[in-house]
């Protein structure tokens, strides 16, 4: 039995060759698109699972709702003295770890790399599951010890056995001799927390000091690390914040006064400023923007393509199934004939659509292995297909697979078996008509395929909004350099103005303490403060520049003037963005004003026009800019202007230049063009995969057309025959065999336009700059769809129209 | 064997019954070899679709082999008729995807029997009708002829007792249809009785019994 249906599947299959090819080929691409995504959402979902104490672990941050746009509604950065004085105060917190981010070099008697470091407590490791190699838990008890992950103890040593072995550390100019206490595994993919090295937060250069720059381990108000906790019990979030709460109102009161004055609104429960923990499996997933986090739509948007798509297919799956069925009526009856029960034919066509379905797996996993490198490539997601191989995934797998056999197979065989014998070799089964499922599937896959369209196409259109808005700033032709730990700021940049001074296609040198867009380092500062001017509490960024910073990215004065070498003052002297200045009064008039955001006063000289220096999800915001190279806010960015047009040569000669002062660099310098794509990385990753999958979903969905296209018209080859006999011209002919069908693809888009709309708006208003989606857009989407669906029917239609009509009526 | 009581067949047409059989009565004995005859539209090929219960008369009594056709539940009648009947059609039926083996082997594995059975038994067919050298062949390989012998192999694979021929040599040359014909009278002297539809006096001839019918009513 199962011989002979296995070999007449097979014969079945080539006797309609490009219907079986649709049928096989398009679900196997949906099976292949499936598994990709899956495997992508599951690592997003599986970020920081792997700590066994993940359900009393934490993030700190703090909250506060604030009408006005100056203050950010979650915070993770924390004052230093914070975590001592939790712990001690809030017996619910049994540990607890700052978290600092730096810089160091490393080096041994041959050998200095460069790697990121951690600042952390001796708490940490019992915190979290970071698997050691070598060494114990005790590794971080004592302030010189460090931690070394296995790849950096390889790119340093060139093995992992160096626990107990003494190496020069650098993190902010001085070496100093630390012992390595332990080697741990490489971070996991999936964790949030990342490290090359590990330290004791008392080596964090905020927490030391250094000379003319004061230690902030007294500071409650200058915030620079986050903070980390651990629970007695299970972590809940409301007991936390009730705990808590007379810990905030203790050690904040003046900030909560000045939040006061700001205008700040009252939270839920009555505190206008809270200390609040974001448990450890939200860190990667929040819409708090906490952390380096995803934005939490990602799995489910991941998932949801999935599924649409696995929707598709299989309703083409199953609407080519059943329109096969019916051509087959005929083989069905000669079986019934020869004495076939219901059941056996039943389970024969059930058995085919198995091995249909099978071969289409098949196929699909192949599809994804072939696809894999180039999809991890661009999306970044660490995946491989053996994760498939859980008994959950396999069990799903089994149960999906069972179902769209059994309704793509099981069903119209038990249809099309129910009818006599005489019925079904006369050939009198009409195909649609009493088919509502037939008509259903068409118009399901055509929304969803519209939905995907217009959503991508928003999404398409938002990115390049963004790319081309103007920043206040010209990005164009403007090299970032990253200075390192080496080396001091200052010095680079002295040495790398002189050194260009006298190269025709520089235009001018400057540095920052920030960069502007995401550089290839990856890294993003803010720094904010508030302090009292003229009675009233004001926020501002602060931001260390330096001469020629507005020339060097074109930023326009609008009031006073700029920063000038030869003026001794001007080193204490700051220059306001307009949103400050209207902070602060009128912008005309601020110019001579005094602040004094720390203990001295710094004199306005001049108002530059605002300027994007964050993302454009963000407003922007007041911002001082200050050259004083005296108050701890060092050059790590220089940045220059170039003239050429041939950016990738003055990017070479430039980096000759920078190699000679700091042989350390590690070719990271980036233009600032590519710089502000860079921040919008993960929408372009989120975009890039819809566009895709949108493409697959309208290629599947008119695949099924294609082929229902091709059997209606088979059917009514007859019809066709005998109208043209009496006289139809063939654009007539074309027009009825394809009315049907354009009939489908209007309904899909009367309900899929709406909802695409709606979708398309919610995505972008995640922007404070937004595109502004015109019904044009709809209506051309939906022109598109409608030529693409008459295309594919009409490549039917046309041919079916021109055969002539003695070929069609021959067989009566 | 077969007994038809007072079988009546209609259609609806606008509300108008457009009657195809009126009041048959017949009886069949087992051995027996009819050809009902007719001109077009008189209702030969319904009589032989009820006698071989591919369709359902509007009224009347069947009685087949003493059992009461119509009172009995589908499942039964289904399985009665399989182990009895086998059907010969004018343009023979054969499954295109099938080879001619396959195509003989289909109503015995529908039959449940085992492999070893079934291929003692095709290929006695195969040897009875002389086409074992045509057994890997498509039914489009073979001529409208051959490909009636297979159907015939086919109808013959599980040993029925009846054999029902709907025009078996309409689509076939005259010396084609001599042969078939031919064979259907050996296959009756062996045992097998046959119910014929045709249209040609000289097949009929054949048949041991001639009934006429004419607008729905037999004719004697």
């Amino acid at each position: 039995m199962l011989k002979t249906i296995f070999n007449s599947t097979w014969r079945n299959l080539r006797k309609r060759k490009l219907q079986s090819f649709i049928q096989i080929f398009s679900l196997a691409l949906a099976f292949a698109v499936c598994i990709v995504l899956f495997l992508s959402a599951k690592h997003e979902l599986s970020f920081d699972n792997f700590h066994s104490n993940k359900d009393r672990l934490g993030l700190l941050y703090f909250s506060s709702d604030h009408n006005s746009i100056q203050h950010q509604k979650a915070s993770e950065t924390m004052p230093i003295p914070l975590m001592t004085a939790l712990k001690a105060e809030v017996p619910y917190v049994e540990k607890a770890s700052r978290w600092g981010n730096g810089g160091i070099v490393l080096k041994t008697a041959d050998k200095e790399i460069t790697v990121g470091t951690r600042y952390v407590d001796a708490d940490f490791l019992t915190m979290f599951s970071f698997e050691l190699l070598q060494g114990d838990k005790q590794a971080l008890a004592e302030l010189n010890n460090i931690i070394l992950t296995e790849s950096t103890a390889k790119s340093l040593f060139g093995h992992t056995d160096v626990v107990g072995k003494q190496i020069e550390v650098n993190s902010s100019g001085s070496w100093k001799a630390m012992q390595v206490a332990a080697v741990s595994a490489d971070v996991p993919k999936n964790s949030s927390l990342n490290f090359q090295s590990l330290q004791r937060f008392e080596n964090f250069p905020d927490y030391v000091g250094k000379e003319g720059w004061e230690s902030k381990r007294e500071s409650w108000t200058d915030k620079n690390h986050t903070v980390f906790i651990q629970t007695a019990e299970k972590l809940d979030e409301n007991v936390f914040a009730a705990k808590v709460a007379g810990f905030t109102a203790q050690h904040f009161q003046k900030e909560v006064e000045l939040l006061k004055q700001n205008g700040a609104i009252a939270q839920k429960e009555g505190s206008y400023l809270s200390l609040n923990v974001l448990p450890i499996n939200q860190l990667h997933l929040n819409k708090l923007q906490l952390g380096n986090g995803t934005n939490p739509l990602l799995p489910k948007i991941l998932l949801a393509l999935a599924l649409l798509i696995l929707v598709i297919s299989v309703s083409n799956f199953i609407n080519v199934g059943i329109a096969t069925a019916l051509t087959r009526t005929q083989e069905i009856a000669i079986k019934k004939s020869v004495g076939g029960s219901r059941k056996q034919i039943s389970v024969q066509l059930w058995l085919e659509s198995i091995i249909y379905t099978f071969f289409a797996l098949l196929v699909g996993l192949f599809l994804a292995w072939l696809a894999l490198p180039q999809y991890k490539a661009i999306t970044q997601f660490p995946i491989v297909l053996s994760e498939l191989l859980e008994w959950q995934i396999l069990a799903t797998v089994c149960l999906l697979f069972l179902l769209v056999t059994l309704i793509a197979g099981g069903y119209p065989a038990i249809f099309v078996t129910r009818y006599h014998i005489i019925t079904l070799l006369k050939n009198k089964l009409s195909v649609g008509n009493n088919w509502g499922l037939q008509k259903l599937l068409p118009i399901l896959q055509f929304t969803i395929a519209v939905v995907l369209l217009i959503i991508t196409a928003a999404i398409v259109l938002q990115m390049q909004y963004i790319d081309k808005m103007p920043l206040g700033f010209n990005k164009e032709q403007v090299i970032s350099i990253p200075v390192g730990p080496k080396i001091n700021g200052e010095t680079g940049l002295r040495l790398m103005r002189q050194a260009l001074a006298d190269q025709p296609n520089v235009l001018s040198v400057t540095g920052s303490d920030t960069n502007l867009g995401m550089g290839r380092d990856g890294n993003q500062s803010t720094s904010k403060l508030g302090f009292d001017y003229e009675g009233t509490q004001v926020y501002t960024h602060w931001q260390r520049v330096d001469f020629d910073y507005f020339e060097t990215l074109d930023i326009p004065l609008i009031a006073g003037r700029n920063f000038s070498m030869d003026r001794e003052n001007d080193k204490t002297a700051v220059i306001i963005n307009e949103k400050m200045a209207r902070q602060l009064g009128d912008p005309q008039e601020v110019i001579g004003k005094v602040l004094s955001p720390f203990n001295n006063d710094t004199e306005i000289i001049g108002v530059v026009s605002d300027y994007n220096f964050k993302d454009l999800r963000q407003n922007i915001e007041p911002l001082t800019l200050s050259i004083d190279p005296d108050l701890g806010f060092e050059i790590d960015y220089i940045f220059i202007r170039i003239a050429s047009n041939d950016l990738s040569s003055s990017l070479n000669e430039i980096e000759e230049v920078w190699k000679k002062i700091n042989p350390d660099y590690n070719n990271n310098a980036s233009y600032l063009g590519e710089n502000t794509t860079r921040l919008y990385k993960q929408e372009q990753r989120i975009s890039s995969i819809i566009l895709t999958g949108g493409i697959i979903a309208i290629s599947i969905a008119c695949m099924g057309l294609f082929s229902a296209a091709l059997l209606a018209t088979q059917k009514r080859t007859k019809e066709i025959g005998v109208r043209k006999v009496l006289g139809s011209s063939v654009s007539q002919l074309v027009v009825l065999l394809s009315k049907d069908f354009i009939r489908m693809v209007c309904i899909a888009l009367i309900i899929g336009l709406p909802i695409a709309w709606y979708l398309a708006k919610e995505w972008i208003n995640n922007f404070s700059y937004r595109y502004e989606l015109s019904p044009a857009l709809l209506i051309l989407c939906a022109g598109a769809i409608l030529i693409i669906a008459f295309l594919t029917v009409s490549v039917h239609t046309i041919r079916a129209a021109l055969d002539n009509p003695v070929n069609s009526l021959r067989d009566e | 064997m077969i007994k038809l009581e007072n079988i009546f067949k209609w259609y609806n047409v606008g509300g108008t019954r457009s009657f195809i059989l009126k009041d048959i009565n017949l009886s069949i004995e087992q051995g027996d070899f009819v050809s009902i005859m007719g001109p077009s539209g008189s209702g030969k090929s319904t009589l032989l679709n009820i006698i071989g219960m591919l369709d359902e008369p509007n009224e009347g009594k069947y009685f087949f082999m003493e059992e009461d056709v119509l009172a009995l539940k589908p499942k039964k009648r289904t399985a009665l008729f399989q182990s009895y009947v086998g059907y010969v059609f004018q343009s023979y039926h054969l499954i295109d995807e099938l080879t001619v083996y396959e195509n003989i082997e289909t109503p015995l594995i529908y039959k449940n029997l085992s492999g070893k059975e079934r291929k003692a038994i095709v290929g006695d067919m195969l040897d009875r009708f002389g086409i074992v050298g045509k057994k890997d062949l498509f039914p489009a390989q073979l001529s409208g002829g051959q490909q009636q012998i297979v159907g015939i192999a086919r109808a013959l694979a599980a040993t029925p007792k009846l054999l029902l021929a709907d025009e078996p040599t309409g689509n076939l040359n005259s010396k084609q249809g001599e042969e078939i014909m031919d064979l259907f009278k050996q296959l009756n002297e062996d045992g097998v009785t046959i119910i014929q539809v045709t249209h040609s006096e000289k097949n009929a001839e054949y048949g041991k019994r001639i009934i006429n019918l004419l607008d729905g009513q037999i004719k004697e």
